[in-house]
């Protein structure tokens, strides 16, 4: 007798939910209705100071940063660039997928919108290619989000997500950001072989 | 006196001179309302016609040389804004087919009763009303044509050249402009520059043979006026061929190499999409962001001074803001979101019923309605107005202003 397994229905709900946001005003609509969300999430932390670049990595290690309390530990590769090694939505697909196998129609609608140009992923340095699947559009802008909440010895920071890889290996590079953030894509292409998500954090001056 | 006060004219065309006589002697009562002239067979009425102006036609159909349905067919081609009172003696099934097939006539049956020709006449003079429009540009008028569902002729006149547009019950039913007729025509016409006006309400025309929307076609217009602007063009020419089969701009957008859901081994099927966008990005790329946000502002502007406006709001499609104006008290950031489902929800019912494209949500509230109009592809503008706010000019304005908000939006 084979042994089930317990999913979370939070996952399966989550999913599905998104599908019925598509369906129902669209990709752009539930584009925006996460975004926002994502944000509104990002209101909801108390901001934080680190006197030093070196205790904001502390922190991440420690698992207090409110960046990594979302996403999980990040590694910093140098150069104020970072690589994710497991995408935090991982789980809820994985559920999702020993039930249904596949994940629900009008995901890539969805991600490709999160892609398009606009003033919020602009505000927030995301997408702009470096989105992958749907999930990233809560992803990335809750990250940049909560980095608003952030500063480094008084002073703010800022997110430029860089890139981003599906579980089936294939990478989407955010040109604009890399450009923006002065980072090679070629550097990021090489983060991107053993994580799923790079970005770079700038200290403003 | 000018063309608007001057004594109207009135041509009797028929070949019984005798019979024609009397006609002039009774209408002779009524030489304080209008000028009897007098042909004796088209030919003469033709030229009658190119000399005079002349308001109403009153013709028998058998003539010498040229006879009423050659003068009928040639009216139609040169003068449609003229209406014709026809006399006939043989009200034949026959006649009254061939008539409907050159267009739509006052018949009278001869003999006639001399009382109902003149209450024909008064009643065609009372209908003409011709008039002419300046002060407004042809795109907008023509929306408030259709707007108040007018039957009219417009005669539009601009560096020569000479088109009709033919409207009934709001709806265009044809155009002419010399060389084409219907939807090529019509595109070719409400691009013309400094158009004057002459509107006449006698719509001859009974058969719709321009299915676009009057609204698309003034958004080619639009669309084809400023490509004309760019590429150095006089404004005189012939409305482009290609532009009829090409009726939206269209960006290649670059498809997006995404293809799973991250940490699972599942992949997302992401495939390359087009988005179509109703604005020539050309248009775009010689325009700042500031710019084309600054002739929004003065956009949204014009809709707030609008009777019963209290909002208006150019929103992306994702629900964020990209502008708005409004009165204190109003949060248009969550008008935005909020309204980002409304407005997707309308087009997901649009499209699953096989509505077509939407123009236009409406949503009544007890103190007023909330309005949705998409802009392009990637927004749409909400305008929240009082219960006594003037629907229709509101309606008007976002027909008018669609394409430059596209335009903004897009950049």
């Amino acid at each position: 007798m084979s042994e089930g397994k317990i999913l979370d229905i939070a996952h399966i709900s989550f999913l599905d939910m998104i599908k019925v946001m598509i369906t129902l005003s669209g990709a752009a609509s539930a584009k925006g209705t996460l975004i926002r969300n994502a944000i509104k999430t990002a209101e909801r932390i108390s901001e934080i100071d680190y006197p030093t670049f070196d205790d904001y990595l502390a922190a991440v290690e420690n698992a207090t940063n409110p960046i990594t309390m979302i996403e999980g530990k990040v590694t910093h590769i140098g150069q104020f660039v970072f690589g994710l090694q497991n995408c935090p939505f991982g789980p809820s697909i994985k559920d999702y997928n020993q039930v249904f196998e596949k994940l629900p129609d009008g995901y890539a609608d969805f991600t490709a919108e999160f892609n398009k140009t606009s003033n919020v992923t602009d505000q927030f340095r995301v997408g702009e290619g470096a989105g992958v699947s749907p999930f990233c559009s809560v992803h990335q802008p809750m990250r940049s989000a909560f980095a608003e909440k952030i500063r480094i010895g008084g002073k703010k920071i800022q997110i430029f997500q860089l890139g981003c890889k599906s579980g089936g290996g294939k990478k989407g590079f955010a040109d604009k950001w890399l450009q923006a953030a002065g980072v090679p894509k070629e550097v990021v292409d090489k983060i991107l072989d053993n994580h799923m998500c790079c970005y770079s954090l700038k200290i403003e001056e | 006196m000018d063309k608007n006060s001057r004594m109207k004219n009135v041509l009797i065309v028929d070949d019984e001179r005798y019979f024609l006589m009397s006609l002039v002697e009774g209408l002779g009562t009524y030489a304080a309302d209008f000028n009897t002239l007098t042909a004796e067979n088209g030919k003469k009425a033709v030229d009658v016609l190119n000399r005079t102006g002349i308001d109403l036609v009153v013709t028998d159909l058998k003539m010498p040389e040229m006879d009423g349905f050659e003068l009928l067919a040639f009216m139609t081609k040169n003068y449609p804004a003229i209406p014709v009172i026809v006399m006939t003696a043989y009200c034949t099934p026959e006649i009254k087919t061939r008539l409907e097939l050159i267009g739509s006539f006052k018949v009278l049956e001869k003999p006639l009763d001399f009382k109902d020709l003149v209450d024909c006449i008064f009643a065609e003079l009372a209908n003409i009303s011709k008039g002419y429009i300046r002060g407004i540009t042809l795109p907008a008028f023509l929306q408030l044509v259709e707007m108040e569902r007018k039957t009219c002729t417009l005669t539009i006149r601009s560096r020569g050249r000479k088109g009709f547009l033919y409207f009934s019950d709001g709806e265009l039913m044809d155009a002419d402009n010399g060389r084409e007729q219907q939807e090529k025509a019509a595109l070719d016409i409400v691009c013309w520059d400094e158009a004057e006006i002459e509107i006449s309400s006698v719509c001859r025309e009974k058969n719709r043979n321009i299915p676009t929307s009057l609204s698309h076609l003034l958004m080619e217009g639009f669309r084809l006026k400023d490509e004309e602007k760019r590429s150095g063009g006089n404004g005189g020419s012939q409305y482009p061929e290609a532009a009829l089969t090409a009726t939206t701009g269209a960006e290649d957008f670059s498809s997006i190499l995404a293809e799973s859901g991250p940490d699972t081994g599942a992949d997302t099927d992401i495939k390359s999409k087009q988005n179509q966008l109703p604005v020539d990005l050309s248009i775009i790329e010689g325009m700042t962001k500031e710019e084309a946000m600054a002739s929004a502002k003065e956009i949204l502007n014009e809709f707030s001074k609008l009777q019963g406006v209290d909002a208006v709001c150019l929103v992306g499609r994702d629900g964020f803001l990209l502008d708005s104006i409004s009165r204190t008290g109003i949060d248009t950031e969550m008008i935005g979101a909020i309204a980002s489902s409304g407005f997707g929800a309308s087009e997901s019912m649009g499209r699953q019923l096989g509505k077509g494209v939407m123009s236009i949500s409406m949503i009544e509230f007890d103190k007023g309605p909330v309005m949705f109009s998409p802009v392009g592809d990637d927004a749409f503008l909400v305008i929240v107005a009082e219960k006594d706010s003037n629907l229709g000019m509101i309606r008007l304005k976002l027909k008018k202003h669609s394409a430059e908000l596209a335009t903004a939006a897009a950049i």
